[in-house]
């Protein structure tokens, strides 16, 4: 048994990387109204937009830190369509929740994913970032991406909808693993056991248990 | 080893009796993206990913893991990662990966990718001379030839073998009964399991690799189990999608080229449904057009058979849309008509050589 070592060393930590680096990419640029820009322009904008803000010198100080995650947090709330990613992780049981559960659950989701991604995008140091393709198809576009980082280059796609003249992002899929799959898989199990009512309890104890641990 | 092997290869045939199924392989580029789009929406579907019986067990080793993980294996590597500067663990890393070369190779060939075995061959024969015994990657970061990553649990897959149950290994981390058996089949190419006659020293080889490993990766872990609500799903879930990828070799999951290699290379991979513009005066044999994009898997794969790579034109007329499939040719007028006239007689009748 000893060889497996070798074999499956690094894939417990690959996998963990998955939700990583997606941060670098949690990114908003407000295009311009009445002209709807390609999917690619816009994420490459908003990944620059983001880059220069977090490397702004300052940025990290304790001072500004409250104001520059709000900042941050604006952005991403932007770009991302949390509704569209909230349904699309609860799939069937969407239906089966009242709206005012919904609404709750979009908030929870949102705040647990941007302050996930809030804490590592602080840990970004220089990683580039290369915009290789994209597909369109109707109102949904995939941009293929790829992050270069210690020599690796790590695959990292976003799924996107056209709503009015913007293109947001409502998956993120890094090394063929897509976010919005993995929680929907987590959720499933909570749901089946618990409820919604342990499903929303879940999430509140999360996001908690993160301000805890980032002091925000 | 004579024990070990018996044991593999009953392990391995009880596998191939038991998890045989259809396997389902992407047409083109993007198409897997969008195709798990849209049952997505509200459909009242439960998705099946992993049979997983032996959750209870799975999820005490998954909990064995995380302590090893905080309490031996981080300290350690952080300790390592103190002492020794990156780019000495990245070329520790590169010598390890290099040493692995013949897990991929044959997993290459076995799954018919020869071209993918000999840039295999060509990477090692770089890498371990002027890349010092494969401390340093001078075929990726001079040559821009990057590895072919395969494994025997990817190639059984590729056989149509199903995962089979998920196993969360102890030690080794999350795994299926798939790719244990492969694990164990590509240990008999690991040299390191050759180094030493006795099991400490091999032992104590690998888990210098997987200390060098998790020390350029520390952090990634604990943001992972921040991230998910419940870890272990989440990881399960994402070994199942990642290995998924991996298998049907989805086009995202290659690494990204630059320059002007990487126009050669959106070339060459296949089969891409896009319409690509190639350098002037190049040799292209069109073999046929196609309606769909079932015709040009077909066809995509009549070609990689004869390790020839696909180049598929996307023609767009008013409201239809069908593909052009043309092989490119390297070398001069001549050597291209001689190919074309063996293509016809292979059975691609309608052969005919185009200069781009």
């Amino acid at each position: 048994m000893k060889h497996l070592l070798n074999v499956s060393s690094s894939l417990i930590l690959r996998v963990g990387s998955i939700l990583l680096l997606s941060c670098i990419f949690l990114t908003a640029s407000p295009v311009a109204h009445g002209l709807a820009a390609e999917p690619i322009q816009q994420i490459k904008k908003s990944v620059q937009e983001i880059l220069d803000t977090i490397s702004s010198p300052g940025y990290s100080e304790d001072v500004n830190k409250e104001s520059n995650r709000r900042k941050v947090f604006a952005i991403v709330e932007q770009q991302f369509d949390f509704t569209e990613m909230s349904q699309r992780t609860m799939a069937a049981d969407w239906k089966r929740i009242t709206g005012e559960q919904q609404n709750t659950f979009v908030g929870l989701f949102s705040q647990l994913l941007q302050k996930t991604y809030i804490a590592k995008l602080e840990k970004y140091s220089g990683e580039k970032v290369e915009f290789k393709d994209q597909e369109v198809r109707g109102d949904k576009a995939v941009v293929q991406t790829y992050v270069l980082k210690d020599g690796v280059d790590i695959p990292l796609i976003y799924r996107m909808k056209k709503q009015g003249d913007e293109w947001r992002v409502y998956d993120v899929v890094i090394e063929g693993v897509s976010l919005v799959s993995n929680y929907r898989g987590q959720f499933t199990g909570i749901l089946r056991k618990e409820k919604i009512d342990g499903l929303l309890r879940k999430l509140e104890e999360k996001i908690s248990s993160l301000d805890d641990a980032t002091g925000g | 080893m004579h024990l070990r092997s018996m044991k593999s290869l009953i392990v391995g045939l009880v596998g191939i009796l038991l998890f045989v199924n259809a396997p389902v392989m992407a047409d083109s580029k993007f198409d897997a993206m969008f195709a798990e789009d849209q049952p997505l929406k509200l459909e009242d579907t439960h998705e099946s990913t992993i049979s997983d019986p032996l959750e209870p067990i799975n999820r005490a080793f998954f909990a064995f893991n995380d302590k090893l993980y905080f309490w031996v294996l981080k300290p350690i590597s952080t300790a390592y990662a103190a002492v020794l500067a990156e780019d000495v663990r990245v070329c520790v890393r590169n010598a390890f990966s290099n040493l692995l070369a013949p897990v991929r190779i044959v997993n290459n060939l076995l799954q018919g990718k020869i071209g993918n075995a000999g840039i295999e061959v060509v990477r090692t024969v770089i890498n371990s001379t002027v890349g010092v015994v494969g401390l340093g990657d001078p075929a990726a970061s001079e040559f821009n030839i990057r590895p072919k990553e395969e494994d025997l649990g990817q190639t059984l897959g590729r056989y149509g073998i199903g995962n089979g149950i998920y196993i969360c290994w102890p030690l080794f981390g999350p795994s299926t009964l798939r790719d244990t058996v492969g694990m164990i089949g590509d240990g008999f190419l690991n040299p390191v399991n050759y180094i030493n006659e006795d099991f400490i020293g091999s032992v104590a080889v690998s888990s210098g690799n997987r200390v060098n490993d998790v020390s350029l990766r520390l952090g990634e872990y604990e943001d992972f189990k921040q991230a998910a609500l419940d870890p272990y799903v989440s990881l399960r879930d994402a070994y199942y999608q990642y290995r998924k990828a991996r298998i049907e070799d989805r086009d995202e999951m290659k690494p990204a080229l630059s320059g002007a290699q990487k126009e050669d290379a959106i070339h060459v991979s296949n089969p891409p449904v896009l319409a690509l513009e190639a350098p002037g005066k190049c040799f292209f044999i069109h073999i046929g057009t196609c309606i769909d994009e079932a015709q040009v898997a077909v066809f995509s794969k009549r070609l990689e058979d004869l390790s020839r790579s696909a180049v598929v034109r996307v023609y767009e007329r008013n409201d239809y849309r069908f593909f052009g499939i043309e092989t490119p040719v390297t070398g001069t007028f001549s050597v291209a008509k001689k190919q074309e006239v063996e293509l016809a007689s292979l059975g691609f009748t309608s052969a005919i050589l185009v200069v781009r």
